[in-house]
């Protein structure tokens, strides 16, 4: 007779009726003859037939999931935002800033409001040192970055 | 025979309808998608890993590579086939990054699960399926992820030989033999198990 180990391996597959007719036979003929493994297949069949429970969904599980993909839209955005876009557009914004300041130098320079000693700085450095006045320490790098990429063309 | 949380559309033309919708921008109509499969989704997740709040994690994950994914999509295959698909290999991938964990939660108490009760069930019937239950997850999880995946799909999706090698993309014979050795394996296990009980 086969081993105990041996036949207690097919006992599920017996259960679910997969085995072929000849291994059927062998598990019929060893639970006749032995009680220990009779009892273990008749066991193992009661346990294999329990109904697993079913899990809820957590509440606003589908909401959630929505806000994810959401959120990953806007991320994909703001990367590309980041990686292509602000490059370009940082450097035309402090352009801007530029030429903001010194128009607004010239203005004041016309309208004679320098009168703190340096009324005998020109518009154009007036206007600089108004610009740095107000730029972050960003944006004044920025700033020198332009002066120099202009400056070697 | 089917799992109660299988779920199969034979309406092909609605399926395809809601992928066009999805594919065009509409949120509502992914919603829909993610109404519709969320149950079977978390309960094959559930009994692929043993841990609810992994199941809910994969769950996640799952429909969220469906979005980024669905442009490849077949429409020759169905929605639920591709998403179990999915569900199964980041069922796997999951495991494989965080091994220990799972094993831990496998000690979850049962007051920390959130199971349907059956209404109509003693509280102390619904304690031993519980406990069987436990017994059973403990022998799958000591299965290598593929045999896992097999008995599960084969055993509580109720699904044939052929929906399975579609949803895990083998061969219909490599199902067969996947499920014999996985089922002496787990026989090994329960009587095992069951001895030590």
């Amino acid at each position: 007779m086969k081993p105990c180990h041996e036949i207690e391996s097919l006992f599920l597959a017996y259960h679910e009726g997969l085995l072929p007719e000849q291994d059927r036979r062998r598990v019929d003929r060893h639970v006749l003859g032995c009680t220990a493994c009779a009892r273990k297949l008749q066991q193992l069949s009661v346990l294999w037939e329990t109904e697993p429970p079913a899990i809820s969904v957590p509440p606003g599980f589908s909401v959630r999931v929505l806000a994810k993909v959401k959120q990953r839209r806007t991320f994909a955005v703001g990367e590309f935002l980041n990686r292509l876009v602000l490059p370009v557009l940082k450097p035309a914004a402090v352009g801007l800033m530029i030429v903001a300041s010194v128009l607004t130098g010239r203005w004041l320079a016309e309208r004679g409001t320098a009168g703190d000693g340096r009324s005998d700085t020109s518009s154009f450095e007036q206007s600089e040192l108004y610009a740095l006045e107000v730029l972050d320490v960003d944006s004044q790098w920025s700033l020198m970055g332009v002066y120099l990429s202009l400056g070697e063309q | 025979m089917m799992g109660e949380t299988a779920l199969k559309t034979d309406n092909r033309v609605k399926e395809s309808d809601l992928v066009r919708r999805i594919l065009d921008g509409d949120e509502r109509a992914f919603g829909e998608l993610v109404h519709t499969f969320q149950r079977p989704v978390i309960n094959l997740a559930w009994r692929l890993v043993g841990s609810e709040q992994a199941a809910q994690d994969i769950a996640q994950d799952v429909f969220l590579k469906a979005y980024r994914e669905l442009q490849n999509f077949r429409k020759d295959s169905q929605l639920w086939t591709w998403l179990y698909r999915i569900t199964v290999n980041t069922a796997i991938s999951y495991q494989r990054k965080r091994r220990w964990e799972t094993v831990f939660s496998l000690l979850e108490s049962n007051a920390t699960r959130t199971w349907q009760a059956d209404d109509h069930t003693r509280p102390d019937v619904e304690a031993e399926r519980r406990d069987q239950w436990d017994l059973i997850q403990k022998a799958l999880q000591r299965l290598p992820a593929n045999q896992r995946a097999v008995v599960v799909l084969h055993r509580w999706e109720g699904l044939s030989h052929q929906e399975i090698a579609d949803i895990l993309g083998i061969t219909v014979s490599a199902v067969e033999s996947r499920i014999h050795r996985a089922y002496k394996n787990l026989s090994r296990w329960l009587s095992k198990l069951l001895e030590e009980k």
